[in-house]
């Protein structure tokens, strides 16, 4: 239940910038997803929003308050960030109403106020009746309630969550997400998840942060993120598009080793600069499909196909060590080492600056 | 908005625009306390008895100046050099000695059908807590060549006029020492051979590999560093041997570098500064073979490739099985059997040149040792006094420059990490050379005091403790303990509440290992001990020459029994059913 303010934040390890300087807002009672692939920055900024690392330059503030510098940091136990952990993290020897009530000690309440905090943390994530089991007798979703619930029950200002559905199996996986969402909905407190996953985000979270190297490329609500990307890296992570790097020749004309191709464009770009031409596997049209007399069209050879029921993912090589994933009917008949056409409808493309990072 | 009633209020003013500038650290002086006790502690207990060796070495005995005449002495003195020779020689055969007998004993335990292979197992081991100079006592009763009783036997048998063999001899030093070493090699390579990767076996069976050709390029050269690590061990063991020596080999006239540094001690009048100087090839050899160790084991990464924890295939070794057997059983018979039973034999015994015989029977031995004899029980007292001070101190710097070092807690943590490795490298009897000659000066002056004994102690097996904790942190999640901070706990607080009771079974065994080596050690008490201060192992080492064995052998018995107690009393305590498991690996 506070406002975070993160100004030029950055962290540098030896030699290696972890992260390079980003500027983030997340509002008071927002669920912010940081996400981006293993080593884009996102745990770092978790580890010096807690407290546990200080920054090489920047600050962090929350509401009024300085947590961060590079002058020096609040302790972790001075800030009101509580955590929640990829590996649950829950103490081994201590039972599930220890785990939760740990931190509610360390707060001098009075007898009733301890006893009914403990109740209602330990209700929120229905753990009541499992309070006396030891974390060993309790699943890997049990146990991450145990950690959400020992978070919670301190009241903090800033919730953390590392990674905290990457350990849990698909069904319970699903489960998770809206448990973190419907507790969230009912607490209002400031939350920061982090993920490598997509699906974990776009499902959970209000705003997205984008990470890569160390930046940040996008931040916005999840449908923004989908249908406006700010860059070629935000539209390959978050739908998996296929990209073909080339130059902007002008209103959206792309040039890609010596070929043409046209798409819309959102942005400001100018003549001349990097450029990258975006396209969903499923919006591709193949073979027999393709229109004869359009432009946006490509020759290309079947590497790989595979059937999945629903489509058949095919890879084609279209020349210049380019692959391009097409999602095919899966009554076609696709054979490895077939010649076939691919063709990319304008309305479908997008054209997009390379990405800060790239 | 302000936070909820509750949440811990930052210390910091929470007015709008907090100074830049101002300083968000705060110092919390409990840790800092902490870290000033171990850094100070750890600096007297290793680099200032190290100081003083050096000093000590650059100085002349009689003139007491500045002088280098001490090194140049070293290779001009055949009285200096030999022993060094000698030294060589004995450390090499151990380590060849204990590697031809560990080696095959560890493969025909791990991965053959041999019948007891558990005894063999728990017997070799047993070899590790039986202090070496106990066992050369024993062998003195066994092989003396007039009197020991393999000797009489053999002559009898044979009708012989020579004895079979002699033990105050190299050969002998060799032997005694090397079936004490034995449990290095076997213990080492017995790992390997459990951590392997049956996979890796079995990959090669199905290329059509058989029994002995998978045995030999691929088991053997997989273990081949781990053999290598157990020799290096074994000839550290052997050059850093003071006891053995001492016993076997001084008496014949022959010496080594430690019997000759305790020479230098005890001769009138002692050459303290010849003796300083006369350390350090030792420290340098020593050195430079564990550095030499820790390359041979960090280069190859594939001795500890593990499997899925199934157990090795065994090789059927059908008519081998109990030929097989009685040679396994060489070194319990050599190391334990035979010395245990003369040990014990010869403690029960009114005289034991009058042989076994039941009117020979009686206690008396141990009631002078327990009761009788005030020299004899204040050794035992003293013994079991300072090794539970000394391992409980040990442990307790361990674990937490352990803790400062794995969580990166302070800064310029590897010279915390080197300063606690350090005696690792320096062998007893050099210790003790350091902390006499830095503690029986001001501003120390704790010669003649228990203290310098607990403190020569912790110092010695401070190593063996700082990495069984080491161990243990890395076992335990960091983020067991974030979690506690970011919850309101201090470092302290968390440490106290999270981390040291998921420690508390390790730490018993870490205890236990610090412990065992303490009750058992000589050299490095050798220099520091007074009549009042005495232990059991000095007190044998000193009353080796008075003939008394009846009373010597009573209070081995009663040292290495001791010792049994004390292990089984805390593999229970450390043992107690535990709830859990440590579900949460390291991930950094």
């Amino acid at each position: 239940m506070s406002r975070i303010r993160i100004q030029n934040l950055g962290k540098v390890y030896g030699q290696q910038a972890a992260l390079a300087g980003i500027d983030l807002n997340i509002a008071d009672g927002a669920l912010l997803a940081l996400l981006g692939p293993s080593g884009c920055g996102k745990s770092t900024t978790l580890q010096l929003l807690a407290g546990f690392e200080e920054p090489t330059s920047g600050e962090i503030w929350a509401d009024d308050q300085l947590l961060s510098s590079p002058r020096g940091i609040v302790s972790p136990e001075r800030r009101g960030v509580s955590l929640v952990f990829q590996n649950y993290a829950v103490w081994p020897h201590k039972t599930v109403a220890e785990n939760v009530a740990f931190g509610l000690k360390l707060q001098k309440l009075g007898t009733a106020e301890f006893k009914k905090r403990l109740d209602e943390a330990l209700g929120t994530v229905q753990l009541t009746a499992l309070r006396d089991r030891y974390p060993a007798e309790l699943s890997g979703g049990q146990q991450q309630r145990v950690a959400l619930a020992r978070a919670l029950a301190v009241r903090p200002r800033i919730l953390l969550l590392d990674e905290p559905l990457s350990n849990l199996d698909a069904n319970l996986r699903e489960e998770m997400r809206f448990e973190i969402r419907r507790v969230h909905d009912m607490l209002g407190i400031t939350t920061v998840l982090v993920t490598h996953d997509q699906a974990d985000a776009l499902s959970t979270a209000d705003q997205v942060a984008v990470m890569n190297r160390g930046r940040i490329e996008q931040v916005g609500s999840p449908q923004d993120l989908f249908a406006r990307p700010a860059n070629a890296f935000v539209a390959k992570f978050i739908g998996s598009n296929n990209e073909l790097r080339g130059v902007h020749l002008g209103g959206g004309c792309v040039r890609v080793e010596g070929r043409e191709f046209r798409g819309h464009l959102d942005h400001v770009l100018d003549v001349g600069a990097p450029a990258s031409l975006c396209i969903r596997p499923s919006r591709i049209t193949f073979g027999a499909t393709v229109p004869a007399d359009e432009g946006n069209r490509v020759q290309g050879r079947v590497v790989r196909a595979s059937y999945l029921g629903e489509y058949s993912d095919v890879l084609v090589d279209v020349g210049a060590q380019q692959t391009m994933r097409v999602n095919v009917d899966p009554r076609i008949a696709v054979a490895v080492g077939e010649e076939v056409t691919l063709h990319f409808p304008v309305e479908q493309c997008q054209v997009l600056p390379v990405g800060a990072a790239a | 908005m302000t936070a909820t009633a509750g949440v811990p209020q930052a210390v910091l003013s929470a007015a709008p625009g907090t100074a830049p500038g101002e300083r968000l650290r705060q110092l919390h002086l409990s840790k800092v306390l902490v870290v000033g006790v171990v850094l100070v502690a750890l600096l007297l207990l290793v680099l200032y008895p190290f100081g003083w060796v050096v000093y000590n070495s650059l100085h002349e005995d009689t003139t007491q100046a500045w002088s280098l005449s001490n090194y140049l002495n070293l290779f001009a003195d055949k009285d200096l050099y030999l022993p060094m020779l000698n030294s060589v020689l004995l450390a090499t055969a151990v380590g060849i000695v204990s590697v031809l007998l560990g080696v095959p004993a560890a493969w025909l335990v791990g991965r053959t059908d041999m019948p007891g292979r558990r005894t063999v197992r728990t017997l070799t081991l047993a070899a590790f807590v039986t202090p070496s100079f106990v066992g050369a006592t024993a062998w003195i009763l066994l092989g003396a060549p007039n009197s020991g009783w393999l000797n009489h036997a053999w002559r009898w048998v044979a009708g012989a006029e020579q004895p079979l063999f002699n033990i105050y001899s190299m050969a002998g030093t060799v032997f005694v020492s090397a079936i004490y070493t034995v449990p290095f090699t076997f213990t080492i390579v017995g790992s390997a051979l459990d951590s392997m990767a049956v996979e890796l076996e079995d990959a090669a069976t199905t290329l059509g590999s058989g029994t002995w050709h998978t045995m030999s390029h691929v088991t053997l050269p997989l273990v081949m560093p781990a053999i290598l690590a157990g020799f290096i061990l074994s000839f550290i063991q052997g050059i850093t041997l003071f006891g053995v020596p001492a016993f076997l080999l001084a008496p014949g006239g022959t010496q080594v570098v430690t019997t000759r540094l305790a020479e230098l001690y005890q001769q009138f009048p002692p050459q303290l500064y010849l003796a300083a100087a006369y350390c350090m090839p030792l420290l340098l050899l020593t050195a430079a073979l564990f550095l030499l160790r820790r390359r041979v084991l960090g280069r190859r990464r594939f001795t500890v490739i593990s499997g899925k924890g199934r157990a090795g295939r065994t090789v059927p070794l059908k008519g081998w099985r109990w030929p097989a057997f009685a040679a396994a059983m060489f070194v319990p018979v050599t190391a334990i059997l035979l010395p245990y039973t003369a040990l014990l034999i010869v403690s029960l015994s009114k005289a034991w040149g009058r042989g076994p015989s039941l009117d020979n029977l009686t206690l008396d031995w141990y009631a002078k040792v327990l009761v009788g004899n005030v020299e004899t029980r204040t050794a035992v007292i003293n013994s079991f006094t300072y090794a539970i001070a000394g391992a409980t101190l040990c442990v307790a710097l361990g674990v937490v420059v352990a803790y400062l070092v794995e969580r990166r807690s302070v800064k310029f943590t590897s010279l915390y990490a080197s300063l606690a490795t350090m005696p690792m490298v320096i062998p007893g009897i050099v210790l003790s050379v350091g902390f006499f000659a830095a503690f029986t000066r001001p501003p120390f002056k704790l010669y003649g005091t228990s203290w310098i004994l607990i403190a020569a102690f912790c110092a010695a097996f401070l190593p063996i403790a700082f990495a069984q904790c080491s161990a243990l942190l890395k076992g335990i999640s960091p983020d067991l303990e974030r979690v506690a901070r970011s919850l309101g706990a201090s470092e302290v607080h968390t440490f106290r509440a999270i981390t040291a009771p998921l420690m508390r079974s390790g730490l018993v065994a870490a205890w236990l290992l610090v412990f065992i080596p303490i009750i058992r050690e000589l050299s490095v008490a050798v220099f520091l001990i007074t009549p009042k201060t005495n232990v059991m192992t000095t007190l044998i080492y000193n009353a080796k020459d008075g003939g008394d064995y009846e009373a010597l052998c009573a209070m081995s018995v009663l040292l290495i029994l001791s010792t049994l107690v004390l292990i089984a009393i805390a593999q229970l305590v450390g043992s107690r059913p535990r709830r859990s498991t440590l579900s949460t690996e390291a991930r950094r």
